[in-house]
């Protein structure tokens, strides 16, 4: 455990994190935000949290949808055992 | 991202069938595999064989030195493809495939035969696996989407079996008129055509951006695959009839000929009897995508056809009644194989599914040998119809196996793999336990900064797309329609029919597998 007791020692890190997506969002309501804006004033775990999430975010808006338009690994599959199957001559 | 991912976005929406340009771009391809597969002394392979001394002994040795180059070096050309390049593993396996009928023609004893086999195996090692890897990701540079991949891959399939068609009936013709050693040495030329075609195919350079699990434990994956195959159950049934049917379809490409020499056929035969083979093998694929086979009666039916036809091959002296039963079970064999192959992924987790398949298909390879030993020194000993007794065993064996692995309704493809939504967004030991005196719930193992200058390469995005393709399909298509494309919560809900909360649950999960990789990522670049 680092440092001090956070500013908004009340709410539980482990809960908050569970609203970064919202809080990015900007789809927490008033109060909350108010909240959490308070928790991550006092708390660097949090901040850093919150840093890599929208890291994550912009990394990902990085990428183009052809890189990510996956077929369905079981069909992918398939089709490349019916390619495999007469492999002798 | 460089100029590939810029060609990449320009494109993105999905096609069913490849472009102008892109089928401009996959002709040069498609030449070179029709003539890879214009092989004009398959035909005639075991007549001439006999010719220069070989007995059905030598023909078991042939086929398993063939089988034993195999296994060995398809991984390693695997790799090698994806490290160097596709396109320049496909040459060097046309040269290899040159350099094997040319010695292949010249022998005149066995031990060079045995030479020539080892190059037609390094040939098929270095070609498996390598042309379906160029056509995908050929598909996906110039579509944006793989969605065109099946009926490019039909083409294909359909240029490979014209080719060995009209190569077997060709072959047939030369060997009659001209000699069964002209049938190799007019292979060269076109093998040389190949490469000529290869080299003016622009080859696709996605794995190059791909690059990303090399360092993934390769040990753990391989145990995970063996755990799979080795485990007991229902699985085991679904390999065993597996390896047994394709032993039969070996056995009928690599010593169907036997029968006919066996039976003193005319050589102008040979060639009809290889292009019904191989046309046996497109005809059992229609067959298998049939839906019959979930059904009892049609998979005893099955089963006795199988049975029945190896009887008729042990059996009978009548070369055209052994030509449509070797004909007839290749098909059936291979037809029935499609739903079995079904039921093998059914039951076989995503993680491990492609080296599962490999290890089924290893496996095949290893009985395939003494299999093949055990036939040719049959043959020899007792004749081509005693060896047949060999493939009747297996015959009843691949029959039961069937009846009981096929009928019934497939089971459910099994669940995503993990969480979907609503697990948390750190593991709860990075944080204090509820009991904790001081703070509860609070970070135990805070998350590390990152700086921008290390997340800011291609590497740590290959790794972001690499989490995004790993996660379950409900989780991706969120992540990829919010973070990738760009839109907005609303019109995520609307296209998914989502309600909000769900689709935040599913984004938060989904960004959080992406973060939960990058920090591990990060740990191993950086420790």
């Amino acid at each position: 455990m680092t440092g001090e007791r956070p500013a908004g020692a009340d709410d539980r890190c482990i809960e908050l994190v569970e609203l970064l997506t919202a809080y990015l969002d900007d789809s927490l309501d008033a109060q909350t935000r108010r909240r959490f804006d308070e928790h991550l004033e006092g708390c660097p775990g949090c901040r850093a949290a919150l840093a890599q999430w929208r890291t994550v975010a912009g990394l990902a808006g990085r990428l183009t949808a052809a890189e990510v338009a996956g077929l369905d690994p079981y069909v992918r599959e398939r089709l490349l055992a019916t390619l495999r199957a007469p492999r002798r001559r | 991202m460089g100029p590939l991912a810029e060609r990449l976005g320009r494109s993105r929406t999905e096609q069913r069938v490849l472009t102008a340009a892109g089928r401009r771009r996959l002709a040069p391809l498609f030449a070179a595999v029709f003539l890879q597969n214009l092989a004009l002394w398959v035909p005639i392979e075991k007549l001439f064989m006999t010719g220069i001394g070989f007995d059905a002994a030598g023909v078991g040795v042939m086929a398993a030195v063939y089988a034993a180059v195999v296994p060995l070096f398809e991984v390693p050309s695997g790799l090698l493809a994806d490290r160097w390049s596709r396109r320049g593993v496909l040459v060097l396996g046309s040269v290899a495939a040159a350099a094997s009928v040319a010695i292949g023609g010249l022998s005149r004893n066995v031990p060079t035969y045995l030479v020539a086999a080892v190059f037609l195996g390094l040939f098929f090692a270095m070609q498996s696996g390598t042309v379906e890897a160029i056509v995908y990701d050929t598909i996906l540079e110039e579509t944006g989407a793989s969605t065109a991949f099946e009926a490019t891959t039909g083409r294909l399939r359909l240029v490979e079996s014209g080719a060995l068609v009209v190569g077997a009936l060709a072959g047939g013709v030369i060997a009659e008129v001209v000699s069964l050693r002209a049938t190799y040495f007019l292979t060269v030329p076109l093998l040389i055509g190949a490469c000529l075609a290869l080299l003016a195919f622009r080859e696709p350079r996605l794995h190059r951006a791909d690059g990303a699990d090399e360092s993934t434990s390769l040990r753990d994956q391989v145990r995970a695959t063996y755990r799979v195959i080795l485990q007991p159950g229902r699985l085991r049934l679904v390999i065993a009839v597996t390896v047994a049917g394709t032993l039969l379809m070996q056995s009928m490409l690599e010593f169907g000929p036997l029968w006919l020499v066996a039976l003193a056929v005319p050589a102008f035969v040979y060639g009809p009897h290889w292009a019904g083979l191989t046309a046996a093998l497109g005809l059992g694929g229609l067959l298998g995508a049939r839906p019959w086979w979930t059904r009892r009666p049609a998979a005893v039916l099955l089963a006795l056809m199988i049975v029945a036809c190896c009887l008729i091959l042990t059996t009978s002296r009548s070369a055209p009644v052994v030509i449509a039963a070797q004909v007839v079970l290749t098909t059936l064999v291979v037809a029935g194989g499609i739903p079995v192959l079904r039921r093998l992924h059914d039951g076989v987790p995503s993680a491990v599914r492609a080296g599962v398949a490999s290890g089924v298909g290893t496996l095949t390879w290893v009985t395939f040998v003494p299999f093949a030993l055990a036939i040719g020194f049959l043959s020899d000993r007792a004749g081509v119809g005693t060896a047949g007794w060999a493939l009747v065993a297996i015959g009843v064996a691949a029959g039961i196996l069937l009846v009981v692995v096929l009928p019934g309704a497939p089971p459910p493809p099994p669940a995503p793999p993990g969480p979907v939504a609503g697990e948390p967004a750190f593991p709860a030991d990075r944080f204090l336990p509820d009991d904790d005196p001081a703070w509860p719930g609070h970070w135990a193992s805070p998350p590390r900064e990152w700086a921008d200058a290390r997340v800011d390469d291609d590497a740590t995005l290959a790794e972001v797309r690499a989490a995004v393709l790993a996660m379950p399909p409900e989780l991706r298509q969120v992540i990829v329609q919010r973070d990738v494309e760009g839109r907005s919560a609303e019109q995520v809900c609307a296209a998914l029919g989502l309600d909000a909360a769900d689709e935040i649950a599913a984004l938060h999960r989904a960004r959080g597998l992406v973060r939960e990789r990058l920090e591990h990522y990060f740990e191993r670049r950086n420790p």
